[in-house]
């Protein structure tokens, strides 16, 4: 069922609007390509990065800076109180509204976060069994240095029965997967502190360097994550791409994204 | 000679027992139209023309997409009265940590929300294809509804998507 090739764009430092501008084109080629549509071609600028018709599981790597905390689809209904916003845009924070899954959490540098762009059904996955697979990914990620992360009835990876390293937040239109992963490798989590993340009263965040595991960079945990996701996918090769290979009118974009 | 007929009709073979009396009206108000059955998308949606005189008809997402979903813990709603194209987002279901979009599988004018659903969105895991239903939308073309998929060929098409 599955194609063999995954495409990485890694990013690395990037805002959290060139992330999503990027991911928005990837979304619609997926779905451009389901509709069978000519008249909804990829820009030009994709098919360099992806060629392959349909187009290649994707996924996107990247360290946010500023930092920023992003509200789930259920949060980004109702507008928040300008009190609850000012608390949230701090020392430089920003604060954006996503169509994802869970409620806020926290992105910034020191955390890996990883968008993945597939259409699930090629790869036989519900979205059910889609969040287990990320979850996996995290773990194994975890493993490859060291650090014993497991699964729990609340998602993500956790290191302990309330410290949380992996989280997973994901969006799903037509079964094509967008958002993703975050997985603290040495964030500051103060940032976590402030907030109860992902709506989990009592549970709190850790990362790599709490761990006890440091000089750890967020590109290579990124190449192992991608690994482990590519293999749970069935994808024999991966393409790694950098930032340096990503046209740039791939990472401009609107900055309202809601749905 | 008419109502010979009607009387005839009219007058039940046996006496229904409670079950069997609401099974028959169930089935009246669509009894003669063509879209009496459930009609299924792609995406796992499930339309019925539930009134037919007004051109209503009533969507939802299927059994097996609720299946696929796990437990449903938030569900986005349309607002009455939005007018809707087909595959425009109509609102989405949460589960955990995952939010899907809905697609609407016709075209026309939202005329009501599930509100018991907004408020109780296991609904949806419990009675997808009833008490869980999303919205009614006023059709504007009932031709759209025929050109999906029927029962059979959507459970042909499920099978097809599980191997």
């Amino acid at each position: 069922m599955s194609r063999s090739r995954l495409l990485h764009l890694h990013l690395g430092r990037t805002t959290y609007v060139a992330a999503a501008a990027l991911q928005r084109s990837l979304v619609s080629a997926h779905l451009a390509h389901k509709c069978q549509s000519t008249s909804t071609r990829s820009p030009t600028s994709l098919q360099t990065l992806t060629p392959s018709n349909p187009p290649d599981p994707t996924v996107i790597t990247s360290e946010f800076h500023p930092p920023v905390y992003t509200l789930g689809r259920r949060e980004s209904r109702t507008p928040l109180t300008p009190e609850r916003e000012s608390y949230l845009r701090v020392r430089g924070s920003e604060l954006r509204y996503t169509p994802r899954g869970g409620l806020t959490t926290f992105h910034g540098p020191g955390q890996l976060t990883a968008y993945v762009i597939a259409d699930l059904r090629h790869h036989g996955l519900t979205p059910r069994c889609y969040v287990r697979t990320l979850e996996r990914a995290l773990v194994t990620t975890c493993a490859q240095w060291g650090i014993r992360a497991f699964t729990t009835e609340d998602t993500g990876a956790w290191t302990s029965e309330d410290r949380k390293i992996g989280a997973v937040g994901v969006h799903m239109r037509r079964f094509v997967s967008s958002f993703g992963v975050g997985l603290n490798v040495s964030t500051d989590l103060w940032w976590f502190n402030r907030i109860i993340a992902c709506g989990l009263e009592g549970k709190g965040a850790t990362s790599f360097v709490r761990e006890g595991v440091v000089g750890v960079g967020v590109e290579e945990v990124g190449d192992s994550f991608v690994k482990a996701l590519a293999e749970s996918l069935g994808c024999a090769t991966i393409g790694k791409k950098s930032r340096e290979d990503i046209p740039p009118d791939l990472l401009v974009g609107g900055v309202g994204e809601v749905s | 000679m008419a109502s010979l007929l009607r009387s005839f009709f009219a007058r039940p073979v046996f006496k229904p027992t409670c079950t069997a009396r609401v099974v028959v009206r169930r089935r009246n108000f669509t009894a003669g139209n063509y879209f009496l059955c459930k009609k299924y998308t792609e995406d796992h949606e499930w339309v019925l023309l539930s009134d037919s005189n007004r051109n209503i008809a009533t969507v939802g997402i299927t059994k097996y997409a609720q299946n696929a979903l796990g437990e449903v813990v938030f569900v986005e709603l349309p607002q009455a009265n939005t007018e809707v194209e087909v595959g425009q987002v109509i609102g989405a279901v949460e589960s955990v940590k995952s939010a899907s979009d809905i697609l609407s599988p016709i075209s026309g004018t939202i005329a009501e929300a599930n509100s018991k659903l907004g408020r109780n969105p296991k609904l949806i895991n419990m009675s997808a294809e009833d008490d869980g239903w999303i919205c009614k939308i006023e059709v504007k073309d009932p031709v759209e509804i025929e050109a999906l998929m029927d029962k059979k060929g959507y459970d042909a098409y499920v099978v097809g998507m599980d191997h």
